[in-house]
């Protein structure tokens, strides 16, 4: 067996620099993705402001007074800008993406309110809002329409209760007033919060190298093809007629593949550690085995189940991208409904990046690691069974 | 030496593609197997190279039942299966190291197996840079790194041209005369002028067979 085993290795040697290669581009891909991603990101947080347009109010002096203190007690306001415009500037300005929404506050909004009478604000947004921006868009539109509404409801409703009862509740009003808009405006604390639970507590850059990490494994172990592949095991067929065991070959199969992938992976430590000055510890190393065991075998056995070149790297490449998407390795696990993210925590893909965010972390969770280690182990013994499926159930 | 297969049977699922095979050969004979696709020619030869179990049935060498003495099969059986059992990627010399010593395959391509076969020729070829006929000589190099008195082929020169088939038969008759038993499936007249006895696998069944040149009556009988 220990021939087979040097047989592979050296096979593996005279594919491993065409790997490197591949491997390299496929790294320089992701480097990219993270850095413009991250860059957006940070963007995003930063500057970006959710404009929304108010229509209506230029000619009203309280109106424009209402908003002005709106924006300086809104807690929130580094997402949200309420912007002063005509109705056909708002429109034109939300065709073009400019702004999100629009709040149109009709002509004698004021005039009635102090009469007691609520004239319904007219909240535009676009229609058709179908995707991940336009839901969060969505949401803090419909709080700020919310906000709007009930704010000038509460003021108004109050103001015009305490004028039937001959009373002056100005400062009563502005105190409620102001109360009310903190306690609709005060959910920049609740979004941080949900923010840390959506990426395990390590920020959104954080998240998107652990999930960019485990579609790298995957794509790596892709790269293996040529040398993976096996067309008809006639090889295998010819050792097992000389009394070598099936189980034995496959697992130095296995073995060479991991002690590739291990090579790749020390590569790319490497160039982290040197050129980009990464902090490695050995501990962290030793949690990210697992992972490689675990997505080295899965990877394996897709190999042993495919009887040629094309379907091996078909397979391959779409059980990565689909398992990476929906384990929220290519977008953040909790934008997706909680039956996806029920499902995706069994997956091995979502256990890799858990793996790879707790190495990051220096953290801890015995179950994770010993799960992937436990699909590790089913995987290989799948990959046992298929090899011997093939060699022992062919018909002829 | 005599082998005899006795009862053979095996199924696969509620088929049953072997029902009761029977056999018997002599050293320095050449045995044709043949049969329509899917008889069950390449099932009875791995079954005989210990690759697939059979449900009933013996493989007797000498007294041993070759089926249960996996040490003493892969003594005396050599196997060569359909396909290229090769690594496309390294060179013949590479391929050769798996299944033979260094000093043994020296030898062998001095005044050996490996000379008469003509692998000397292109022994740093990669495999992948190779024609049909190369790779095929050198699968067969390789099953005979222990040179075994019994040899299995399961269609030696299917898809090969004209030139390779000659060549590679005339190994086999090389291999025949100097006492070896071959055993091989086949759908190729210049094989089957190699054989000493034919069979056609029907029904499960091996039925004896004489072939004298004449291929109507051959495709009839399949």
């Amino acid at each position: 067996m220990g021939k087979y085993f040097c047989i592979q290795l050296k096979r593996l040697l005279r594919l491993l620099l065409p790997v490197l290669l591949v491997t390299a581009v496929l790294f320089g891909c992701l480097m990219v993705i993270y850095d413009t991603v991250s860059k957006l990101n940070d963007e995003s947080e930063v500057t970006t402001k959710f404009q929304i347009g108010v229509v209506g109010t230029a000619s009203d002096f309280y109106l424009q007074m209402g908003l002005k203190a709106i924006s300086s007690i809104d807690s929130s306001r580094f997402s949200v800008e309420l912007v002063e415009m005509e109705e056909t500037q708002a429109e034109s300005a939300m065709r073009r993406g400019k702004i999100t929404a629009f709040v149109v506050f009709p002509e004698g909004f004021l005039d009635a309110a102090f009469r007691g009478d609520i004239i319904p604000l007219k909240f535009v947004c676009a229609a058709g809002s179908v995707g991940l921006v336009s839901m969060i868009t969505d949401e803090f539109t419909q709080i700020v329409e919310t906000m709007l509404i009930e704010a000038q409801r509460g003021i108004y409703g109050v103001e015009d209760a305490l004028h039937s009862l001959g009373q002056s509740g100005s400062q009563v009003v502005n105190d409620l007033s102001i109360e009310y808009a903190e306690f609709v405006f005060n959910r920049g604390r609740m979004y941080r919060t949900s923010t840390l639970g959506a990426f395990d507590g390590m920020g959104m850059q954080g998240y998107l190298a652990t999930g960019l990490c485990t579609v790298l494994i995957l794509l790596i172990c892709l790269v293996f093809s040529p040398m993976m592949v096996r067309g008809d095991h006639a090889l295998t067929r010819m050792l097992c007629a000389q009394g070598r065991s099936l189980t034995g070959l496959v697992l130095c199969d296995f073995g060479v593949y991991m002690l590739g992938l291990l090579g790749i992976a020390g590569v790319v430590l490497a160039y982290l550690v040197f050129w980009m000055e990464a902090s490695v510890t050995g501990m962290m190393l030793l949690k990210a085995l697992p992972v490689l065991l675990g997505l080295g075998a899965m990877s394996f056995l897709m190999y042993e189940l495919c009887s040629n070149l094309i379907s091996g790297v078909l397979l391959q490449f779409f059980a990565a991208v689909v398992l990476c998407f929906v384990s929220g390795c290519i977008y953040p696990i909790t934008f997706f409904p909680e039956a996806v993210q029920k499902l995706a925590a069994y997956l091995p893909t979502a256990m890799a990046r858990e793996q790879i965010a707790h190495c990051i972390l220096q953290t801890h969770d015995v179950v994770n690691t010993a799960a992937l280690l436990g699909y590790g182990c089913v995987f290989l013994v799948c990959g046992v069974l298929s090899r011997r499926f093939k060699i022992a159930g062919a018909r002829g | 030496m005599q082998i005899e297969i006795k009862h053979l049977a095996k199924n696969f699922k509620s088929k049953q593609v072997l029902r009761d095979i029977c056999l018997k050969a002599e050293s320095g004979t050449c045995i044709g197997i043949l049969g329509a696709n899917g008889s069950g020619k390449s099932t009875f030869l791995s079954i005989l190279a210990g690759i697939q179990s059979c449900d009933a049935g013996s493989f007797l060498c000498g007294g041993t039942d070759l089926l249960e003495n996996t040490k003493k099969r892969a003594e005396l059986v050599g196997y060569v299966p359909q396909g290229t059992p090769l690594i496309e990627e390294l060179s013949a010399r590479d391929n050769l190291r798996l299944w033979y010593d260094k000093k043994a395959m020296e030898q062998e391509l001095d005044d050996g197996v490996l000379e008469l076969l003509g692998i000397g020729d292109f022994l740093n070829v990669t495999v992948s840079k190779m024609s049909g006929g190369m790779k095929k000589r050198l699968s067969i190099g390789c099953a005979m790194a222990k040179k075994p008195p019994i040899l299995l082929l399961d269609e030696p020169t299917a898809a090969l041209d004209l030139s390779c088939k000659q060549s590679i038969a005339a190994y086999l008759r090389h291999y025949k005369q100097s006492g070896g038993l071959l055993l091989l499936t086949t759908h190729d007249v210049l094989e089957l002028e190699l054989c000493d006895a034919w069979y056609i696998i029907r029904d499960g069944v091996l039925v004896p067979f004489t072939y004298d040149g004449d291929l109507q009556k051959l495709v009839e009988s399949l």
